[in-house]
């Protein structure tokens, strides 16, 4: 369904107004750059963004009957075939809703950096809006164009206020990054030329937008080889997929709370994403083909990810390396050629979003109190701050994903749609969901209980204040998925089925366990 | 008169010029020596653009049709913008006599005007050296400074070698082909490939491209920054004119050898430019060894030269694009200050001029070709589609992966501008005129990539004219 005014082009542009909004105090000498202004015009730009996303899938919902689905196309440069597409369905649905939320609770997160003014709320704003562009865009230019512009909020804010090895640790970010998509790149150009080329476009330009590329057949086998690689090793650069994991550590390190948690919640699911909107529809053959490989590097990132992180002095270091354990869960999924795993895996994902999140955020709490990340000056902390006890135990939990979580209806939903192709590296993830238990326990363990190793600071207490209730948020929203994922999974099924095509085996069977 | 009509603008270029020498230190009590200039160059370009004729004409020794209108165009416009720009920065730099300067510019303009008018070899190498001559002087303007007597000496010395390589590629030419008019004539065989190597040495010194490209570091970095600002967009477009009308004109391009020679330039420049300016702590250098690795994708649309002309169109989009980033960063840069040259120097800027360092950083974000300067974006998406029609895999895999290295060296400076703590805390006083010439070029940059498909239009006409 398409509709004539722009309400997909309002999610991205409402942030990024917002963001110019923000910078306002540097041209007015009457409103103070640390004042609560800016901080009100943040959250309120991000809940008017989240109620539109709310809004559009509401009307969008009602008026076409059970399924999503609300297009946006605007010509923008005829002579080279790009054109501005986007496109709303249950799959893109599921990661702006994401987007909308961890933006949300990132930016209205009380502990942002000492020296951050209003430059903090405008780079999270124009980092809500681009990726929300990126989750939005069908047309591979445009999608392109997101996917590089993420960066630079992310790079800023980390760059600004991050921690001591900021600079390396941006570099490396960048130059991985960069040098992962620059093949995409070039895929993406051979891809629009090869349209024009066969004849297919309607006016004989070049054609980058995704249904009409994925509706050609175009491809023969070596294209969809070189093509199809390519496309992988960008988004394996940036969910990250073990071996191409570099830069994740480092930046998760060293990023300031908020920051870290906009990265890990968001940044990752991009390349999941795009995976199954963009590959699964232009490569089929070779996605099936490359099946067996990237599941066994979703698996692999799952035991390497969980016994990294069990050896991990840190917390940072460990939730970098955790994180790294859980998206393999959801490479696993998508290595599946099977809707209930890839659905699986787009649930994860939102799970994962979530959890880390809340994680990066009630752990940056315990960092500013205690001054100091190291296992060896954190111990016995329940006593003092036992709302945060509370809370990172909750997420803890999620983590593992014991039942009742969110992660658990993902994880099981992928383990099960992925046991039959590939039962040894499913085997290999079971492995992995116990080690997860062991590590993240552990680190509980530490933290929370045990003798106190570092003198109780007087400054600095318990989680107090709107903190509170954004944890409770993503609580109850967590617990809410676990126990009623129905809704999100039927939003999600058919776009996944519909995108990722006839080589996918629709086996919703077991999904219906978990739908009315 | 009407057979003057296609030499007017040069002739105002030149004789207005000429009121420097003249009555240069009566501009000069009147504080509009800059003005002056200004006034000049806006009317060559407007008797360009307003009084030609539409239809092309060869009037003797010019070429008028819409590539060489174009291109004299976007001379026209470097040279107003970065004059505006660097107006005010020379005082600080100590030029010595404005006036002087002036004039040497302008003459360097119609030298550059003549290059992209000249219908035959002679008028072109009159164009060349004129247009040379006068820039070696203004390299050298600032007089107390060792550094630029250097890099005068060594661009006039390196300058007259390629420009005799250029004339024995001419003398060639009338050797085999009894002519000097840039135009097909139906020759062949190995004194032709020589002359077409031969002219390839001389273009490619003044462009700057690998592995002729020794001077360009040094002579950017000696001369002052006003007259780099200027060169490093108006000397290109010159010479890439020239280049392109001799290469599709003369040789009628592709022929394979041709081909390869241009193809091994191409990704020399790309590499050793991008290689280079990894390692180089000045800014200055920095700059120009990415403005070797820019011409070297500039170059690619002359390379490939797919079925259709569009893929030379894309080679002119990026020119362009190009010159609005460059004359913007070298526009910053002599806003600091006439020394501000290494990186140090540019540390917090952001807390000294908020503006310069937001214009900075778009500049610079536009040569490593990543949103929001959509122009640098645009154009390798333009480029490198040509290069993949074509069935160049190989120098489409090359470039990309160039760009992808350079934004290793791309974003040192906006980090150090945005991400570090500056060494003096006095603000920069960015005047009026140099605001204006910024935001001109911050919005070209960021025009052109959000919409480009006026000057995509443009760009496939004038590519039209000279390809077959």
């Amino acid at each position: 369904m398409t509709i004539p005014w722009p309400p997909l082009s309002s999610l991205i542009v409402v942030p990024a107004l917002g963001a110019l909004g923000c910078l306002a105090p540097w041209f007015s000498s009457r409103i103070d750059t640390k004042a609560r202004f800016v901080r009100v015009w943040a959250l309120g730009v991000s809940i008017l963004t989240l109620v539109i996303l709310a809004a559009i899938a509401r009307a969008a919902t009602i008026s076409h009957g059970a399924v999503l689905a609300l297009e946006e196309a605007r010509q923008w440069i005829p002579s080279l075939g790009i054109t501005y597409h986007l496109e709303l369905d249950g799959l893109s649905f599921a990661f702006c809703l994401l987007t909308a939320v961890i933006s949300f609770a990132v930016i209205a997160w009380s502990a942002k950096p000492v020296s951050a003014g209003a430059g903090w709320y405008a780079l999270l704003l124009l980092g809500e809006s681009t990726v929300m562009g990126a989750f939005l865009a069908t047309d591979l230019v445009l999608f392109y164009i997101f996917f590089e512009a993420m960066l630079l909020p992310v790079l800023g804010a980390m760059a600004l206020w991050g921690g001591a090895q900021r600079l390396n640790a941006s570099l490396k970010f960048l130059v991985y990054t960069m040098a992962g998509s620059a093949l995409m790149f070039l895929s993406i150009l051979y891809l629009g030329w090869k349209a024009q080329a066969m004849g297919h476009t309607l006016d004989g330009n070049f054609a980058f937008e995704i249904t009409t590329l994925a509706s050609m057949k175009m491809l023969n086998s070596t294209e969809e080889l070189v093509l199809g690689l390519a496309f992988l090793l960008a988004f394996a650069v940036k969910i990250p997929m073990v071996p191409f994991h570099g830069w994740l550590p480092d930046t998760y390190r060293e990023a300031p709370h908020g920051v870290a948690a906009f990265t890990a919640a968001l940044l990752g699911k991009v390349g999941i994403y795009a995976i199954i909107r963009f590959m699964w529809p232009l490569f089929p053959t070779f996605m099936v083909q490359a099946g067996p490989y990237v599941a066994a590097a979703g698996a692999g990132a799952i035991v390497f990810g969980a016994l990294v992180a069990m050896t991990q002095k840190d917390l940072r270091s460990l939730l970098a390396y955790s994180s790294i354990s859980h998206l393999g869960f959801c490479v696993l999924g998508i290595a599946g050629v099977s809707t209930m795993a890839m659905t699986g895996a787009v649930f994860q994902a939102v799970s994962h979003g979530l959890v880390t999140a809340a994680l990066f955020l009630t752990v940056g709490t315990i960092i500013d109190r205690q001054g100091s990340r190291d296992f060896d000056r954190l111990g016995g902390l329940a006593r003092s701050i036992p709302l945060t006890a509370f809370f990172l135990m909750i997420f803890c939990v999620a983590a593992v994903a014991l039942p009742l979580t969110s992660s658990f209806v993902g994880e099981f939903l992928i383990i099960v749609g992925s046991w039959k192709l590939f039962p040894t590296w499913t085997s290999v993830a079971l492995l992995g969901v116990v080690l997860g238990a062991v590590y993240t326990l552990t680190a509980y363990l530490r933290t929370m209980f045990g003798p106190l190793h570092a003198s109780d600071p007087q400054t600095g207490g318990d989680l107090r204040g709107f903190d509170v209730v954004i944890l409770t948020g993503l609580a109850a929203a967590i617990i809410a998925l676990g126990i009623f994922p129905a809704d999100l999974l039927d939003m999600i099924s058919p776009a996944v089925e519909v995108t990722a095509g006839s080589s996918v085996v629709a086996d919703n069977s077991l999904t219906q366990v978990f739908t009315r | 008169m009407n057979a003057l009509a296609p030499f007017a603008p040069v002739l105002a270029l030149s004789l207005g010029s000429l009121g420097y020498l003249v009555s240069g230190h009566l501009l000069e009590r009147a504080r509009l020596t800059s003005l002056f200039a200004l006034a000049l160059i806006g009317a060559a370009a407007y008797l360009i653009v307003g009084l030609l004729p539409m239809a092309p004409t060869v009037p003797y020794g010019f070429i008028v049709n819409d590539f060489s209108k174009f291109f004299a165009v976007l001379a026209c416009l470097g040279a107003f913008v970065s004059v505006i720009g660097t107006a005010s920065s020379l005082a600080e730099e100590k030029i010595g006599m404005v006036s002087e300067y002036y004039f040497l510019m302008l003459t360097s303009l119609c030298g550059a005007l003549v290059m992209i008018f000249a219908s035959d070899f002679l008028t072109l190498f009159i164009g060349i050296e004129v247009a040379s001559l006068a820039l070696y002087c203004l390299c050298g303007a600032r007089v107390t400074r060792e550094a630029s007597s250097e890099a005068a000496l060594k661009y006039f010395l390196l300058g007259c070698v390629s420009s005799a390589f250029m004339l024995f590629g001419i003398a060639l030419w009338y050797g085999v082909t009894g002519g000097l008019s840039i135009s097909a004539v139906q020759a062949s065989g190995p004194l032709v490939i020589l002359s077409f190597i031969l002219m390839v040495v001389g273009l490619a010194f003044k462009i700057g491209l690998a592995p002729f490209h020794l001077w360009v570091p040094d002579v950017y970095q000696g001369a002052p920054t006003s007259v780099t600002t200027y060169m490093s967009c108006v000397v290109k477009v010159a010479a890439f004119a020239a280049l392109f009308k001799i290469a599709l004109n003369a040789f009628l391009l592709p022929t394979e050898w041709a081909v390869g020679v241009l193809w091994f330039i191409s990704v020399l420049a790309m590499t050793v430019g991008n290689l280079a300016a990894l390692q180089q702590r000045s800014v200055k250098r920095m700059l120009a060894y990415s403005s070797v690795a820019q011409a070297g994708y500039m170059l690619i649309g002359l390379v490939v030269l797919g079925d259709t002309s569009s893929v030379l169109a894309s080679s002119v989009f990026y020119l362009t694009g190009y010159c609005a980033m460059t004359i913007g960063a070298f526009t910053v840069l002599s806003v600091i200050g006439p020394d501000a040259d290494s990186v140090d120097d540019l540390k917090g800027l952001v807390k000294r001029s908020p503006f310069l360092a937001l214009c900075m950083t778009l500049f610079f974000l536009a040569l490593a070709g990543l949103p929001p300067s959509m122009a640098g974006l645009m154009g390798k998406v333009y480029l490198f589609t040509g290069a993949l029609s074509a069935k160049f895999y190989g120098l489409a895999i090359i470039a990309v992966l160039n760009s992808a290295l350079a934004c290793a060296y791309y974003f040192r400076v906006p980090a150090a501008m945005l991400f570090q703590a500056p060494t003096s805390t006095e603000p920069v006083k960015v005047s009026v005129f140099s605001t204006f010439a910024l935001t001109f070029c911050v919005a070209a940059v960021v025009g052109i990539g959000i919409y480009p498909e006026p000057l995509v239009e443009v760009c496939e006409a004038v590519a039209a004219v000279v390809v077959r």
